[in-house]
């Protein structure tokens, strides 16, 4: 796993420093799971410009409750649920969560001349379409795939952070491809 | 969507995730080389997954903020103890995340009435003491909101008593109606009752224009009785 401690014996130490307020303990723990915190929030929340806020948010909170972490070889898991939570709730306030669209995307990405997706596509927003695909997608879909794509996880270790089965993460990511494929079947071709 | 098909979206995920063993490879590969549509599907699901992927990746890299130095970075990292947080120039800090950073004091203090504006701009007196002016403001205002409530300004109708007035001149504050004594317009048989609908209401007093203009309905909410009223000031 990206952004793992090389000591895991260290860990502890680590922890039990930033605990007691050392400064160079605390930067260790934000350069070293910094990048896929943010990856965890922009997975439940689909879009990168909310992405800072919510990982201010996340660290705030996470010095707040670092006292209470009792088993530092669990840092990990229990960052990830403080990420999930903050960016859960920053989603809920915010209700952009968009309905599953089975439909083509074409409808709505056509933009005001009419041109249809892949002309677009051809046009150089290939990126743009990509993306706003991914954010339509339903959160407990975008999520593993956007670990699977931005930190190279497993299976296993993607289900041991958002608490699933193996089984389960294979699944969802089987139709969140399936769903992709429906959203852009126009835009993409091999 | 038939099993065979969603079997074989399940290899081609697995074959995306490096998950895939070297028997389902294999059969991975059958079922490509003898099943035109599944080649197709392949190559799609193929293609469209790793332009998502680099369109991700990509995105990434532009929303990722500059690396935060640590002296520089307030908000996320915890206070050390004993020293009080820096307000340098920060860095890699979110739009929204800037107003954290603001003094806490200074936005409420400018929108206060020119009083505790005063208060305010002799602060260097109060700030040699470390005074922390939040409450200090809050104190000012909930004894303003006090003076209101409990000494309230005396008012009185014109001219004294009205014989008709058996409830005699009456101390009202800002938020219930004057005294209202010789006010008291003499009842007419030409005006109407209002019809007045009240539900579970805890007021003592109702003030509702009447169709007179220049004239108020006095309803008082625990009687039946209605008299109309002259008002010559707004209160």
């Amino acid at each position: 796993m990206q952004d793992a401690p090389a000591d895991v014996d260290a860990l502890p130490v680590l922890v039990a420093e930033a605990q007691r307020g050392n400064r160079r303990a605390a930067d260790r723990l934000v350069r070293e799971h910094g990048g896929w915190v943010r990856s965890v929030v922009f997975g439940v929340v689909g879009r990168w410009d909310l992405v800072d806020d919510i990982v201010q948010q996340v660290w705030t909170q996470v010095w707040s409750r670092l006292p209470t972490l009792k088993d530092p070889q669990r840092l990990r898991s229990w960052l990830c649920s403080v990420a999930r939570n903050a960016a859960i709730d920053a989603g809920q306030a915010r209700q952009r969560r968009a309905p599953v669209a089975l439909e083509p995307l074409a409808d709505s990405l056509a933009d005001e001349s009419g041109r249809s997706p892949l002309r677009t596509a051809l046009d150089g927003e290939l990126q743009s379409t990509l993306l706003r695909a991914v954010e339509a997608l339903p959160v407990h879909y975008r999520e593993p795939f956007v670990l699977r794509h931005l930190e190279d996880w497993s299976y296993q270790q993607i289900g041991e952070m958002l608490g699933l089965p193996v089984e389960t993460v294979e699944t969802r990511l089987v139709r969140a491809r399936r769903l992709l494929r429906e959203m852009l079947k126009d835009a993409i071709e091999p | 969507m038939s099993s065979g098909s969603e079997d074989l979206e399940h290899l081609i995920s697995r074959f995306l995730d490096r998950e895939i063993t070297a028997r389902e490879r294999s059969t991975l590969d059958e079922t490509i080389r003898s099943d035109p549509q599944a080649a197709r599907l392949f190559a799609q699901t193929v293609e469209l997954d790793r332009r998502v992927g680099a369109a991700l990746r990509a995105a990434r890299e532009r929303a990722a903020a500059p690396p935060v130095e640590p002296a520089g970075a307030a908000g996320l990292h915890p206070p050390e103890p004993g020293l009080r947080p820096r307000r340098g120039p920060q860095r890699a800090v979110a739009p929204a995340s800037v107003a954290l950073q603001r003094h806490p004091a200074r936005l409420p203090i400018r929108w206060l009435t020119p009083g505790l504006a005063c208060v305010w701009h002799s602060r260097p007196r109060l700030c040699d003491r470390r005074l922390p002016m939040r409450w200090l403001t809050l104190g000012l205002a909930a004894s303003l909101a006090g003076l209101f409530l409990l000494v309230p300004p005396q008012r009185g109708g014109p001219g004294g008593r009205s014989p008709g007035n058996s409830e005699g001149v009456r101390a009202a504050s800002l938020f219930a109606p004057p005294v209202l004594g010789d006010a008291y317009l003499p009842d007419s048989a030409a005006a109407a009752a209002p019809q007045v609908r009240l539900e579970e209401t805890e007021r003592d007093w109702l003030v509702i224009p009447s169709p007179q203009p220049g004239e108020f309905l006095v309803v008082e909410v625990n009687r039946t009785q209605i008299r109309r009223v002259g008002i010559q000031q707004d209160f």
